[in-house]
């Protein structure tokens, strides 16, 4: 990292030193904030924003604030938001949060940035091969193991086979469990 | 408790070596303190009042509002230090965000970036010229029966002394591709998560200093055990005199505006410093791409220019 791209040089010093083309100089473009009134036009003397063209339907060009809270309002939240307090669980949709604090402490299973479990189904060997794929473990994936292995034996009826990916913090189940697997989680408080 | 560890390809033994990430008796994730690991935390009542010794009038935080606080994580806290004194002052306690300062050591993602770091700025140069673009070789050398010589066609074909290569390096030739934005979001959480977990992450007020000598630094971060190398997070790209000079006397520390941050360099320099105004950027902008809805990545194509 130079020296020069993190200096602060007034305009006057650009000038004066005649830097205009160098590195230092074109991280000039970072020292003044935009501001929220900085609204550009025009490029090189050509207006950005054209009039519409006479045979077409006018448009009335508004930059009220308050209609843009209004245009605001419409557009899509980029944020996933906590879901809202419910009277009862489990909702209609069989969604419960967790568990705070869950009932186990030597792992964890924390839940997707949209509140559902870490349980996917996966298929190989062109359908042939069906997993249920548990991600997210974290802590002691090796007794998670142990006991998802016990919980569904004995719902089941059927010898559990795994695949523990302990660097990847992931859990392969052989066959098709979601729901029992979601009922191995809910027990947990996860 | 012992961990298994299942057989690994070679590459992860050499980043576990490489980096010297290893788990020190207090940090372990597999006991029931993990998750609410409380730090060691010295009494400040018998201090003096630190404001009259250090200049400012810092209040002593004792809680900072946390985007996004997530229910069944408590948070993190770290002290609030200062540049401006040799001693190690502390302003205050500020708590840390438990989903970007607390999660689970994901060795797996942290190899991920740095090997996308490394190799997606990587270019092949070599090229080899095959018979078409070897000079000369157009004409037939010697006609095709009569002379008692093999038959050939081009004195430039591959099977020729100073002929083209068939199945050389062909052109500049690109390794570039994008990680997943989420992977690499999650791999400053996991590298974040893993400096405060082994004591290498310090909060400061700003990175003031009072004099731009490189030995005050330096005399402060050894009498403070802060590592050989340190690395400066600020919030803009615009610092003050006395830290750019001091810097870049020093190779090891190097000073960086919040979009530098990266695992590579937080995994290279041992001692991660960061800004109050550089953790309230980097917790924004790494929440909202936690808890973001529909990320669109970029397709990348690969195009070959001339």
């Amino acid at each position: 990292m130079s020296l020069q791209r993190f200096c602060h040089f007034s305009a006057d010093l650009i000038r004066k030193l005649g830097i205009r083309h160098t590195t230092a100089y074109r991280f000039n473009q970072f020292l003044r904030e935009p501001q929220p009134d900085d609204i550009r036009t025009t490029v090189g003397g050509t207006p950005i924003i054209k009039p519409p063209k006479p045979t077409l339907t006018g448009v009335e060009e508004s930059r009220d604030p308050d209609e843009w809270k209004a245009v605001l309002d419409l557009l899509p939240n980029p944020i996933v938001p906590l879901p809202p307090k419910h009277e009862s669980y489990p909702t209609p949709s069989g969604w419960f949060p967790p568990q705070v604090p869950s009932a186990v402490e030597k792992y964890r299973v924390r839940r997707t940035r949209f509140h559902n479990f870490p349980i996917y189904k996966l298929t190989l060997n062109g359908g042939n091969r069906h997993f249920t794929a548990v991600h997210k473990v974290q802590g002691d994936i090796w007794a998670f193991d142990n006991d998802l292995r016990k919980f569904l034996t004995e719902i089941t009826g059927k010898k559990i086979y795994t695949r523990v990916n302990e660097v990847c913090c992931k859990i392969w189940v052989r066959g098709l469990h979601l729901d029992e697997v979601a009922k191995f989680m809910a027990t947990k408080g996860f | 408790m012992a961990i298994k560890i299942l057989p690994l390809r070679n590459s992860f033994y050499k980043l576990m070596h490489r980096s010297s990430i290893y788990f020190r008796q207090n940090a372990s994730f597999c006991t029931s303190s993990s998750f609410c690991q409380d730090s060691t935390v010295p009494d400040i009542q018998h201090a003096e009042p630190l404001s009259s010794r250090v200049g400012s009038n810092l209040p002593i935080i004792t809680s900072r509002k946390l985007l996004h606080p997530p229910l069944d994580l408590r948070p993190k806290q770290a002290w609030l230090e200062t540049l401006s004194v040799t001693e190690n002052e502390k302003l205050g306690i500020v708590d840390l965000h438990p989903e970007i300062f607390a999660t689970f050591p994901r060795i797996d993602v942290l190899w991920t970036n740095i090997h996308w770091q490394t190799t997606y700025k990587k270019v092949d140069y070599r090229h080899e010229k095959n018979r078409a673009e070897m000079r000369g070789g157009g004409r037939k050398p010697w006609p095709q029966k009569g002379t008692g010589r093999a038959r050939h066609g081009s004195i430039r074909s591959p099977i020729f002394i100073a002929g083209g290569k068939t199945f050389g390096p062909r052109g500049p030739n690109s390794s570039f591709y994008m990680a997943p934005l989420y992977v690499r979001v999650l791999g400053l959480q996991v590298a974040l998560s893993i400096k405060y977990a082994q004591n290498d992450l310090h909060i400061v007020d700003s990175l003031d200093l009072p004099t731009e000598d490189p030995k005050y630094l330096n005399d402060l971060i050894e009498s403070r055990g802060w590592g050989l190398s340190v690395l400066f997070i600020d919030d803009t790209d615009v610092i003050s005199k006395n830290i750019a000079l001091a810097t870049n006397g020093i190779k090891s520390y190097n000073v960086m505006p919040v979009y530098g941050l990266n695992v590579y360099s937080m995994l290279k320099h041992e001692t991660l410093i960061l800004t109050m105004a550089a953790l309230e950027r980097i917790e924004e902008r790494l929440l909202h791409f936690i808890h973001n809805v529909d990320f669109r990545e970029k397709t990348f194509k690969k195009v070959r220019y001339g």
